[in-house]
């Protein structure tokens, strides 16, 4: 039968607690990928790149070769997938991309978030000791993280192929092997333009943030997610010391053939803390204060109706959407989703157990 | 109107459980069409409005005439919502 031709549609917005959007330009699967060095030189990095970042990890060059005048490329070519074409098209954009520089006799801050190493070039004292304290769990001794140098705020247009983010006086660029904070003048802003970093970073590698806390029971990471209000952080309070990996914004991230949540330094009322550590999933929770507690398993589309929400996305370009329903929909495939009504007390444990 | 029917080019979507959830990455509203919609979401791309209410009443036990003038008003909904657009100019 004609199913009764009646519009159906319903309306929510993704990351509507996030902050608001501004216009970017990140261009995946395009030369946003690529950096053309002063000699010519080529490397491609898998940053950008959702095709082979879930196989190569980021920020790891891909291929590393030489554009000749003819407009031939030679090097290494360990990436069947990604196609280059054509080559003026690359060469066009050379004097658009640029790499990110580290500072000159700035020691990196070197720490590692979701299995993400990031190496923050901090040259003010007033800044680099508050961010030394607030990530001191994250620390990680990597030579070679993702960059991030912090500048003087710059009076610049947007150049194509880069994602760039304006959050108060503070400006996000990100670029194919790094990424520049300009103006940030407080850890507030370095704290905000990391996590809209890691967003960037973690979605071709199917990972994204969540406003949610995660608690570990028996091994395994619950998640209970919702909007400011929800009780993420009663939750949180009520969960034995040592058990909480973060009580306002998980990490979530498919590694190693499973979904783990990995702790985060982003804590509620910008408390430091956080244990540096991933465990595996057991179950998405989405929190409704009620009179009793009672667990309700929700279908795909009920899922993603309530986790679009709460994901942390600062993108708009449609690649960028796409990668993150393909994402979402691959974790409700192997986590099972819940709607918990729970009353502000300990009790929710028995019906999560039962 | 019997000009061609695309869909927004601009929205990013997937097919959950045989219903469509439609983003639309500017401002990251999210749009869920029911069955009906669903349907016509699938298998309108470049037909014109005729081509789609032809194949609709000879998949589904509707009268031609019927689906056409269904269809006419859910396309005129799906274009309020800038989610599917039905082109001007007459195909044929």
């Amino acid at each position: 039968m004609w199913p009764c031709a009646r519009y159906g549609s319903c309306e929510s917005t993704v990351g509507a607690n996030a902050t608001p959007k501004k216009p970017s330009a990140l261009v995946p699967n395009q030369v946003s990928v690529a950096i053309l060095t002063s000699t010519n030189e080529l490397r491609l990095s898998a940053l950008t790149h959702p095709a082979i970042a879930n196989e190569t990890g980021y920020g790891q060059p891909v291929f590393i070769g030489r554009i000749y005048g003819s407009g031939e490329l030679r090097g290494s070519s360990q990436i069947p997938l990604l196609r280059i074409s054509p080559p003026v098209h690359l060469r066009k954009t050379s004097g658009l991309v640029h790499p990110v520089e580290p500072l000159d006799n700035c020691l990196p801050l070197q720490i590692s978030i979701g299995s993400v190493p990031l190496s923050l070039f901090i040259r003010e004292e007033a800044l680099l000791e508050p961010a030394t304290r607030r990530y001191r769990e994250f620390a990680h001794d990597s030579e070679n993280g993702f960059p991030i140098v912090l500048k003087k705020p710059e009076a610049r247009t947007r150049e194509r192929g880069e994602f760039s983010y304006l959050l108060d006086d503070a400006r996000l660029i990100l670029r194919s092997q790094g990424a520049e904070f300009h103006g940030v003048r407080h850890e507030y802003a370095l704290d905000s333009l990391l996590r809209i970093l890691l967003t960037m970073v973690l979605l071709p590698q199917r990972g994204f943030l969540l406003h949610g806390a995660t608690v570990v029971r028996d091994g395994r990471a619950y998640i209970f997610f919702g909007r400011s209000g929800a009780g993420k952080s009663t939750v949180a309070s009520l969960s034995p010391n040592g058990s909480v990996l973060t009580d306002e914004i998980s990490l979530l991230r498919y590694s190693n053939g499973c979904w783990q949540a990995h702790g985060t330094p982003f804590w509620g009322e910008f408390r430091a803390a956080g244990q540096n550590r991933l465990v595996p999933m057991a179950g998405l929770y989405l929190l409704k204060q009620a009179s009793e507690e009672r667990v309700e398993t929700l279908d795909a589309r009920q899922a993603l109706r309530a986790l679009l929400p709460c994901v942390l996305f600062f993108a708009n370009e449609k690649p960028a959407h796409e990668t993150l329903l393909r994402t979402l929909l691959g974790l409700i495939e192997q986590i099972p989703c819940h709607r918990l009504h729970f009353r502000r007390n300990a009790e929710f444990w028995k019906v999560i157990a039962a | 109107m019997n000009g061609q029917i695309t869909r927004n080019p601009k929205l990013a979507w997937r097919e959950v459980d045989g219903e469509m959830v439609i983003i639309s990455p500017e401002d990251s509203q999210v749009h869920e069409l029911n069955e009906t919609a669903s349907l016509v979401w699938k298998h309108a791309e470049g037909k014109t409005l005729d081509e789609l209410a032809e194949k609709i009443s000879a998949e589904y036990e509707v009268a031609r005439e019927t689906a056409r003038a269904d269809l006419e008003e859910l396309l005129a909904a799906l274009g309020e919502k800038q989610l599917m657009f039905v082109s001007p100019e007459a195909k044929g």
